[in-house]
């Protein structure tokens, strides 16, 4: 069984790992389609263009967040998501909305809030007008984008627009979130507007992977919550909610996000049902947090239940946001079904739109009134039927 | 915390605090051990900055950087020191998209440049030194993706010569996780976790062909493994019971004949333990684990270690002289950098630099 290697003294990628640190801190890839080093098949060309303002910023996040209905033709099509899990709260479909705290942290962790830098890679790009960052794996912009980004590939969206337009780029973004949500399991009462029921499909944002299981022997069994100052490894949905925590800049208020039990995550297979997380930490259980609901999404509505408050621990640790208990009960039940395109660097094969998994109700095509499951005798017919989750296989 | 603050953290700690053992198996009478007149010499310490570091620590304190690797911000450096003063490090060579197999397994050595010798190494995974030099590292290639499912990858454990860079593989599996959990006498021991569920392996180093034979099937929640060098148990901390939430156990698989037994029980999942290669008053191997984050670890033994409240991870321990290395510290906090004395119950704050994160232990061998 034995093989060589290749002794590689001297390579490229030690030449990496030893080549000058200020390249490091101000990391800018640009695997354009045309670059001699795009051996991922980036199909689209870099655009110049220069970043918006932190101020800019905030208001982009503002209205991605409040889903398709607020940005209109900014964006690509999202199909609605399922709220509810029967926790108490029957399954039923919502137009898609998202935290924006989330969707702020998701993109700080991505790209650092950038949809335009000056390259420092390959070397072919290096310099030269600030342009579209896209990485190694075509993952473009501030969402980092990498389904349909692929030569090839021919999604349903505007791919010049993900290149040139941050807007779009982080509405696309949400997009593959949505699909995310709709292709795992519940967490909680799967309120769209907790921010803690967001934990298992940000985790299939970046992969389905053991790397991102709270309970991989790999991360330190004492890290507790993510802090980049800190730099702990751990899985990639922690790093998100630390960053939610430990802010960037002050560009937006910290929220001590709750924890799922990581006994709870389970170890194999795909991620459980998880009940409402409650732990102070990924790894500190014994003290306790409540849950949060997003600031961003304004509206009232009723039923969410279950959404706690200031995050008042046992320790004395969390706090934050309002949370005023909040569900929604609308279902257009317009809209195409975000199908589950990968979110960052990954390509999720079955959640590109082929796996079977749909949301509940959702409408195979159109912009038609999911009639079979309007009324609350549809979706508690449907609950019945998928047990807690958010999908249901055809 | 700066490494003047973190001394003066843990001299206020050893002189303050009182442990009390906590342990509900061997709960012993904590007692303090006089100090030796004198110590044996204090070996130097190989640590670990964020920022790519690898500096050498003398116990004066001075300071030599042995490398400087260009890190992107937030990548995850782990490593061991190894016989003839090299340092083998797991580092990440991305820190975006799919970090699974983002690792590179690089050699350091004072004097001479680093080197990385294979790529594909499991993220933020620890390599392991055999008794002939070379170096066990997890390694893997990405499965695909399979919908709402977790993704099943290819995953191997490799022998790397770092003097000839040969690679070979003693162990495959197709499944979520190859861990190593540790090395004992002529096997290495593996956690796997796979589509069936987890179980503890031995790989035969002894036989050419590698068979892996099942030790025990487990929960899929292992941890923190450490291997018990005086009664040949493999220590590792796990969630035994499922059905009680919060209560996580330290078990004990006796390599010999295969049964298992728990340890202890608590609330806290960093338990941590390290089992010694020092032998108690009883003749077993002395074993640290923090029972209580609020105590700090302590001794299973009852003899008095006072390294301050958290847990403590240990990254080294040197049978002979007693000395022992590692992190301390609570949890989510950066931790404190501990050199302590099994034999003379010394506890020191190293000044190490101020980024520092990882302790790959002490420096061994010729340098």
């Amino acid at each position: 069984m034995s093989r060589a290697a290749a002794w590689v003294a001297g390579v490229a990628g030690l030449a990496a790992l030893c080549a000058s640190r200020d390249a490091a801190a101000q990391f800018c890839p640009c695997y354009t389609a045309s670059s001699p080093n795009n051996t991922g098949d980036c199909a689209i060309e870099a655009v110049n263009g220069a970043d918006p303002t932190p101020a800019e910023w905030a208001e982009i996040f503002d209205l991605v967040s409040r889903g398709p209905s607020a940005w209109g033709t900014q964006g690509p099509t999202v199909g609605d998501i399922g709220e509810g899990c029967g926790n108490p709260e029957p399954l039923h479909q919502v137009p898609a909305r998202f935290p924006c705290e989330l969707l702020k942290s998701i993109a700080m962790v991505e790209s650092g809030w950038r949809q335009f830098c000056v390259p420092t890679t390959p070397g072919d790009q290096v310099g030269g007008p600030s342009r579209t960052i896209i990485s190694f794996d075509c993952g473009y912009g501030i969402g980092q984008v990498t389904s349909g980004m692929h030569v090839g590939e021919n999604p349903d969206f505007d791919r010049q627009k993900v290149a040139s337009d941050p807007t779009y780029n982080l509405a696309t973004g949400t997009r593959i979130l949505a699909g995310k949500w709709i292709a795992t399991n519940c967490v909680g009462d799967n309120q769209p507007t907790i921010i803690e029921d967001w934990y298992t499909a940000t985790w299939a944002y970046n992969g389905l992977a053991y790397v991102n299981n709270p309970n991989n022997p790999n991360y330190d069994s004492n890290r507790g919550v993510y802090d980049p100052d800190i730099g702990q490894a751990c899985p990639y949905q922690e790093r998100v909610f630390g960053r939610i925590e430990h802010p960037t800049n002050g560009y937006w208020p910290s929220v001590a996000l709750a924890y799922p039990d990581p006994g709870d995550c389970g170890g194999t297979g795909q991620p459980p049902d998880l009940p409402e997380p409650h732990c102070a930490s990924p790894t500190d259980c014994a003290n306790t947090r409540q849950v949060h609901v997003t600031s961003c999404i304004d509206e009232p509505t009723g039923g969410a239940g279950g959404a706690g408050g200031a995050g008042a621990t046992t320790t004395g640790v969390g706090g934050g946001m309002a949370t005023s208990a909040t569900s929604s009960k609308s279902a257009s039940g317009s809209g195409s079904g975000a199908g589950g395109e990968s979110g960052n660097a990954q390509v999720d094969g079955d959640l590109h739109g082929t796996c079977g998994c749909r949301a509940v109700g959702d409408v195979p095509s159109g912009d038609q009134e999911p009639a079979a499951i309007t009324g609350l005798a549809g979706a508690a017919l449907v609950f019945a039927l998928v047990k807690r989750r958010r999908r249901v296989r055809r | 915390m700066s490494a003047r603050r973190a001394i003066a953290a843990l001299t206020v700690v050893a002189g303050a605090i009182t442990l009390v053992a906590v342990a509900t198996a061997d709960p012993g009478k904590s007692r303090a051990r006089t100090p030796a007149a004198s110590a044996p010499a204090r070996p130097a310490l190989v640590v670990v900055s964020s920022d790519g570091a690898v500096d050498l620590v003398e116990p004066g304190g001075e300071t030599r950087a042995l490398a400087r690797l260009d890190v992107a911000a937030g990548a995850s450096i782990r490593g061991v020191t190894a016989p003839g003063g090299r340092v083998f490090l797991d580092v990440d060579v991305r820190t975006k998209g799919d970090l699974s197999f983002a690792g590179a397994l690089v050699a350091v050595r004072e004097g001479a440049p680093p080197t990385e010798l294979v790529r594909d190494v499991v993220h933020a995974s620890t390599p392991m030194v055999l008794p002939d030099g070379r170096v066990l590292v997890s390694r893997g290639v990405a499965g695909a993706p399979s919908g709402g499912a977790s993704r099943v990858d290819a995953l191997r454990v490799d022998a790397v010569d770092p003097a000839s860079g040969s690679v070979e593989t003693i162990a495959t599996y197709e499944g979520y996780l190859l861990f190593l959990a540790g090395i004992a006498e002529k096997d290495v021991l593996l956690y796997r976790v796979g589509v069936d569920g987890a179980d503890l392996a031995a790989v035969s180093l002894a036989d050419p062909a590698h068979p892996t034979r099942v030790l025990r099937t487990v929960p899929p929640y292992a941890r923190d493994f450490s291997v018990d060098p005086i009664d040949n148990r493999l220590v590792y901390v796990t969630r035994a019971d499922a059905t009680l939430p919060g209560a996580w156990t330290v078990s004990a698989l006796d390599l010999d004949d295969g049964s298992s037994g728990e340890l202890f029980r608590s609330p806290t999942m960093a338990m941590i333990p390290k089992a010694l290669p020092f032998a108690d008053a009883k003749g077993h191997a002395e074993l640290l684990v923090t029972l209580d984050p609020r105590v700090g670890p302590t001794l299973r033994s009852g003899l008095d270690l006072p390294l301050g409240p958290g847990a403590a991870h240990v990254a080294d321990a040197d049978a002979e002289t007693g000395w022992l290395t590692g992190t301390v510290g609570p949890e989510g906090m950066r931790a404190h950098v501990f050199v302590a004395n099994v034999k003379t119950a010394e506890v020191e704050a190293w000044p190490v630099p101020e980024r520092t994160t990882f302790v790959a232990g002490f420096l061994r061998g010729e340098r």
